[in-house]
């Protein structure tokens, strides 16, 4: 059991990898054009609300996961029918996030077997969940040292090199691409945080330092302005756009002497955000499973569950083209609302039912 | 595509069948044998490029109209 759990830290951690590994080389805000930074900003208290309603709800009900509170606070057809409608947005996360790590891989490396790739990339993930949640923690708190200087050098040499400032202006000319940005970024990366729901049990000192983990997630969220900020000053809004990854074209943007390629430097940093996000969604949705289904162990099903993210990441998402007309503007309408109104609606249910139960004693207590 | 799965079916029956029979977990099997199974229906339909399973990803196309709705509301569309 003992390797089951971790502290407020390595959770902020791992809530700083998700960020990063499903958005920091994208931008998908992008829709709001030069004031994609400010939609990020504002899309941000999303992520807020969301963390504080699930860190305050873990606080009630410790030990519980937050299918397990729905199922007591809502009942339990109502519970299990909103549960089973969030694990399915949390496997289509997963999924989302494997397909990002594809086409991303296919770009650079052009002779890549997808099959091959998705297989193995999974087959990690499983090994890694094998070692329980703490060495996944732990692997966190390793990996941040690799990060921290190549997210440094990502975001501060193209500014000094490629960026130009101007492009930024006029600032906040018009508010409806903003309002569209806001909720396209309401939804990834900074809604996709709600997967992070599934593992606030495993905090040992959540009442203690829950402090930490909002100081990660500010750490994440302003390193994604800084990225938005970034991109528009280097590329301009229309090239933004229009490329698949910006953050890429930015780097490739990058001229040192006779030194060429630079953006290679980069891919150990991408590479290993991503795989952090997709270990992360595959943890996610296998304790969804455990929960759904009352399982005894969840490391029964987490090969089952891998390759089932990784045979429908294929199936689902057949062709880029077709992704990014329909899938990647449909993808908010579908999954932004369970991110929101899923914890939202426990939260509530299990705040009326303390207030009925007896004032002032919460069911945390009662346990 | 199909030995890579079956691969993973064979590490997966190697590292739990063994622990599932002494715990006597069958609910657990029973939900692993179901996504192996849907994993391995649509590892078949990609290998012999076939389409006789339904896309999940339609759920995704019955939203769509919302999005466009949205950007049309917006005048983005």
């Amino acid at each position: 059991m003992a390797k089951d759990i971790i502290n407020s830290n390595q959770f902020g951690i791992l809530l700083l990898f998700l960020i990063l590994g499903s958005a920091f080389i994208f931008v998908p805000e992008g829709i709001a054009g030069r004031d994609c930074w400010a939609a990020s900003l504002i899309a941000s208290l999303t992520g807020l609300y969301i963390i504080s309603l699930t860190v305050n709800l873990q606080n009630r009900f410790p030990g519980l996961s937050i299918i397990e509170i729905s199922t007591q606070v809502l009942g339990k057809p109502l519970g299990l029918a909103l549960s089973l409608i969030y694990s399915w947005v949390v496997f289509l996360v997963g999924t989302l996030y494997m397909y990002d790590m594809l086409v991303l891989m296919v770009i650079i490396f052009p002779g890549l077997a997808e099959t091959l790739l998705v297989i193995l990339l999974i087959a990690a993930s499983s090994y890694v969940l094998y070692r329980g949640i703490n060495s996944l923690a732990r692997l966190g708190e390793i990996l941040l040292w690799i990060i921290i200087p190549l997210v440094l050098a990502a975001i501060t040499v193209p500014f000094f090199t490629v960026a130009n400032l101007q492009s930024l202006t006029p600032i906040l000319a018009s508010f409806k691409p903003v309002l569209a940005g806001v909720v396209f970024g309401s939804n990834w990366p900074y809604g996709e945080i709600s997967l992070m729901a599934m593992l606030l049990p495993f905090v040992a000192d959540l009442s203690k330092n829950k402090k930490t983990i909002y100081i990660w997630f500010f750490i994440g969220v302003i390193i994604l302005v800084i990225r938005s900020l970034l991109v528009v000053a280097a590329l301009g809004q229309e090239l933004m756009g229009i490329v698949r990854f910006p953050l890429y074209e930015v780097l490739l943007l990058i001229r040192f002497s006779t030194f060429q390629r630079i953006e290679l430097f980069f891919f150990i940093m991408w590479s290993i955000t991503n795989f952090m996000a997709i270990i992360l969604s595959h943890q996610s949705f296998v304790l969804c499973l455990k929960s759904l289904f009352s399982l005894k162990d969840y490391k029964t099903v987490i090969i089952p569950a891998g390759l089932c993210i990784a045979i429908f990441t294929l199936v689902m998402f057949p062709s880029d083209i077709e992704f990014m007309s329909v899938e990647s503007f449909a993808a908010p309408f579908h999954n932004l609302p369970v991110h929101v109104l899923y914890p939202t609606l426990v939260w509530l249910a299990a705040r009326f039912k303390a207030q009925s139960l007896s004032p002032g004693l919460s069911p945390g207590k009662q346990a | 595509m199909l030995y890579l799965v079956i691969t993973m079916v064979i590490t997966f029956a190697i590292l739990e069948i063994k622990k599932i029979r002494e715990e006597r977990s069958w609910k657990d099997l029973l939900v692993a044998l179901f996504l192996i199974l849907a994993a391995f229906l649509y590892s078949i339909e990609i290998h012999f490029n076939l389409s006789f399973l339904p896309n999940p990803n339609r759920i995704l196309f019955f939203v769509k109209p919302a999005g466009d709705a949205f950007m049309k509301l917006l005048g983005l569309s």
